[in-house]
């Protein structure tokens, strides 16, 4: 009979992650990284392109911009485009972030040639047909009008507003805005970001040589011209505390948080570290208290959020709108814990433990190592980053937590956003 | 395509083995035989809620996070209306702390009142969260409702309502526990770099000495044929008018639902696809639209959910949705658009079998819908469906008699 209340002994371990892309650069400056495992029937290539939000005058137009890539080029139709990607048995995702957007798509290897003939297409010969920008407009402002019905949504967007203010990061799309979003600004934005300066490739799964020649062959055209980054906002609004009433939630959405930094910093590593034992895993602090032991809230999350220019902390939750003040003081009181009190040598073990763990997880085969590229790329990080990070986390002490803490959370700065 | 072993323990326990060495991590999944199909009508979302009390202590463990945490791991867990899945995955090193934390649970549970009463509250509001606090959020529960008059898909996983989780005592905990969580009623699936371990081993180690239960003899309510077109209309305070309509359909494991899959590949796969090409972008009555197939294994629904845009009749919309349902019953797709759907479906199969946790689970769900072969064959049924099966499949499927419609309004 196996004894039950012999626990088995639980190996420590330290995981050192290294990523190592082969790397090519063509001549036009187009960087083209790859992760190479022949044994997978599948490609992923992501065209990554420096023109977000963050380089837009008007809002809504890098999105516009994007997801009109696919609409139309000089030789195809939206329909041929949609039925060429189909057919090859691809899926494309456009992603539009804040400081990049890329084109996602993966597909059989067998389909490799034909997808670049067509990606290369969208890239360098989009036509904004003027039929197919209205109807994303018309589709923009009905996905819109459901997601501001949205406690949770509109608690972000008004978060991120209060937050960075006149900041590009702070200025979110409104259904006003869309009808001000034209053809012409598209054809302008496209002009002046979507070239080679601006693009990143990325692929992993089964590659080949000739993929690096592919990519020379259709991307190596596209001409390559520096423009002028934009002048950053360094000024921090002051904090706000803002409360919206919506008759009909049955629940308020609660943001709290503030401006953070970037993943530049050399303070990143002690807070993604504190941001975690806060509120970044399911045994997290705040779990623990507002879920597991109060049943205060399904879910409440803390995040530490990095754009290439600056971050944003905050901690989330919806909860019943009677406890909603009950909830409130409970994630200033864990912030304030997190500031003042040692924590336990077990909480830092296992804190540490769960992050190499799921460092290991980003190690799961290509395809995994490929977001964690990405996300590096983006940062303008050395590969070498992860593995220092997790030097950095190895000799991290409870006293180093705390005084993170308390560089982290400017606990008389707290934007806090409650709508529902 | 997967390789994996499988056996069976004294105690009934399903055990696969998938070995990948090119992975740091191990991926474990249990998948239980027991969803909210098999709940009292009068007390829904006991299955659910049965989920989360997996985490709230075991005999001889009292949180399972926290050790699992401890070893570099994390998981999480889903429960269906057939079926309950829970999956970890951590370092190889440690997957003996994974055995002994699934096995232990799988033993006995603690039954803490005080865990019991703290997870009720932590599912009304992922009841809110996820539904009654949501735009649209009720549409599947009316349809749900309208659709089934006998069968228990007439509720959804997370029940009819917040009362009836309020109402759950330790008594029907219990008696859920003891008839439905025994090795017997699971299946264990495990993927990563397993021949580094004595794992088959450590797997009857573990879980061996479990106790088989009694074989539980499902007498589900058989849902009667549907005979005449059921209809609703709501008025909620939502920006848009949607438009949900729901035929009935067979079993996941029927013969034929690889063809009723496709054609729901058909109408809203990828830009191409019909819904999206006639109703989106040429006539433009719906902002988005797209079907799907609830794949269950008595008879599901195929759903087809639309937004319609300001302005549009939901009427004119409900007719142009039938009529692009109808050119499917009376003429044959071509040659390409069959081979399209195919290579579309063939990639999103491909694409479940990279990381250990998904392949874990595939072959963990292939087996308690039937068996975890199933997996490998897949591509290869696919891509056998012909012209004309899709135009039988449609002919049995989109008729009138068999559907449930909802005309889910915006209050003006």
């Amino acid at each position: 009979m196996t004894d039950r209340t012999k626990a088995p002994l639980i190996h420590d371990f330290v995981f050192l992650p290294s990523l190592n892309p082969q790397r090519h650069t063509l001549d036009n400056g187009i960087d083209c990284l790859l992760l190479p495992n022949a044994h997978l029937a599948m490609v992923q290539m992501i065209v990554q392109i420096k023109a977000g939000a963050f380089y837009q005058e008007k809002l809504g137009v890098a999105t516009a911009c994007l997801k009109m890539l696919r609409e139309g080029t000089t030789s195809l139709s939206s329909v041929d485009i949609a039925e060429q990607l189909d057919y090859i048995g691809s899926y494309l995702i456009c992603n539009a972030g804040k400081d990049y957007v890329s084109l996602h798509i993966y597909f059989p290897p067998k389909a490799t040639r034909q997808v670049m003939c067509l990606l290369a297409d969208l890239l360098k010969n989009p036509t904004f047909p003027q039929q197919q920008l209205d109807i994303y407009k018309q589709n923009l402002k009905n996905e819109l009008a459901v997601e501001f019905e949205k406690t949770s949504y509109k608690a972000r967007c008004c978060f991120m507003e209060t937050i960075f203010d006149q900041h590009p990061y702070g200025r979110i799309l409104h259904i006003d805005d869309i009808d001000h979003i034209h053809r012409s600004d598209l054809e302008a934005f496209f002009q002046q970001y979507y070239h080679a300066k601006n693009i990143k490739i990325f692929a992993a799964g089964q590659i080949d040589n000739s993929f690096v020649e592919n990519v020379e062959e259709y991307f190596g055209d596209i001409v390559g011209k520096t423009n002028a980054e934009p002048t950053l906002i360094t000024h921090i609004p002051q904090a706000e505390k803002k409360y919206f009433e919506k008759q009909d939630a049955v629940q308020s959405s609660i943001f709290i948080g503030q401006r953070s930094i970037t993943k530049q910093d050399p303070d990143w590593p002690v807070f993604s570290l504190a941001s975690l034992v806060l509120g970044g895993y399911f045994g997290s602090r705040l779990m623990k208290n507002i879920r597991e032991d109060k049943g205060l809230a399904y879910h409440i999350y803390a995040n530490l959020h990095t754009f290439v220019h600056a971050g944003m902390f905050y901690v989330a939750a919806d909860v019943n709108k009677s406890q909603v003040q009950e909830s409130v003081g409970q994630i200033y009181h864990e912030m304030e814990v997190l500031q003042t009190a040692l924590m336990s040598k077990e909480e830092l073990t296992l804190v540490k433990n769960y992050l190499y763990g799921s460092l290991m997880k980003c190690f799961d085969g290509v395809f995994a190592q490929l977001d964690l590229l990405l996300e590096t790329e983006k940062h303008n990080l050395p590969l070498a980053f992860w593995a220092n990070y997790v030097e950095c986390i190895k000799t991290m002490t409870a006293d180093d937590l705390l005084a993170g803490a308390a560089r982290m959370l400017d606990m008389d700065n707290m934007t806090e956003i409650i709508v529902g | 395509m997967i390789p994996f072993e499988k056996y069976q323990l004294d105690n009934g326990l399903t055990v696969i083995l998938q070995p990948d060495e090119t992975t740091p991590i191990v991926a474990v999944d249990i998948c239980y035989l027991v969803g909210s199909r098999d709940e009292n009508p009068n007390k829904t979302g006991l299955a659910h809620l049965f989920e989360h009390l997996m985490f709230g202590g075991s005999k001889n463990v009292l949180d399972f996070d926290t050790v699992l945490q401890k070893a570099g791991g994390e998981n999480n867990a889903f429960t269906t209306v057939d079926y309950t899945n829970y999956y970890l995955s951590l370092p190889l090193k440690n997957i003996e702390t994974a055995f002994y934390l699934e096995s232990d649970r799988m033993n006995e549970l603690a039954f803490l009142p005080k865990i019991l009463d703290i997870q009720k509250h932590v599912v009304i509001e992922e009841f809110n969260q996820s539904y009654l606090n949501q735009p649209y959020g009720d549409l599947l529960f009316l349809l749900k409702d309208l659709a089934y008059k006998v069968h228990p898909y007439q509720w959804n996983p997370i029940g009819k309502s917040p009362n009836h989780i309020k109402s759950m005592n330790m008594n029907d905990v219990k008696e859920f526990f003891y008839t439905f969580y025994r090795p017997n009623n699971a299946v264990l699936s495990i993927a990563g770099d397993i021949h580094k371990f004595d794992c088959k081993d450590l797997v009857n180690k573990w879980f061996g000495g479990i106790p088989k239960g009694n074989v539980y003899k499902r007498n589900l309510p058989v849902e009667p044929t549907q005979s005449e077109a059921r209809f609703l209309e709501v008025f909620r305070n939502v920006p848009c008018d949607c438009l949900c309509k729901a035929y009935k359909m067979g079993k996941r494991t029927d013969n034929d639902f690889i063809s009723v899959d496709l054609v729901s590949d058909i109408l809203s796969n990828g830009q191409s696809s019909r819904l999206q090409q006639k109703l989106v972008k040429s006539q433009q009555i719906f902002s988005s639209i797209s079907s799907y197939t609830t794949g269950t294994l008595d008879n599901g629904l195929f759903i087809i959910i639309g937004y319609l845009n300001n302005g549009v009749e939901i009427t004119q919309a409900d007719n142009a949705l039938v009529e692009v349902l109808n050119e499917l019953k009376t003429t044959k797709i071509s040659e390409y658009e069959l081979v399209k759907v195919k290579n579309k479906a063939e990639t999103a199969l491909i694409s479940s079998e990279f990381s250990v946790q998904d392949k874990a689970m595939q072959l963990a769900l292939y087996e308690t819908i039937r068996q975890a072969e199933d997996f490998n064959l897949e591509t290869n049924k696919y891509r056998s469906v012909s012209q004309d099966d899709i135009l039988n499949i449609c002919s049995k499927l989109f008729k009138a008699e068999q559907s449930s419609t909802i005309y889910y309004k915006a209050k003006k």
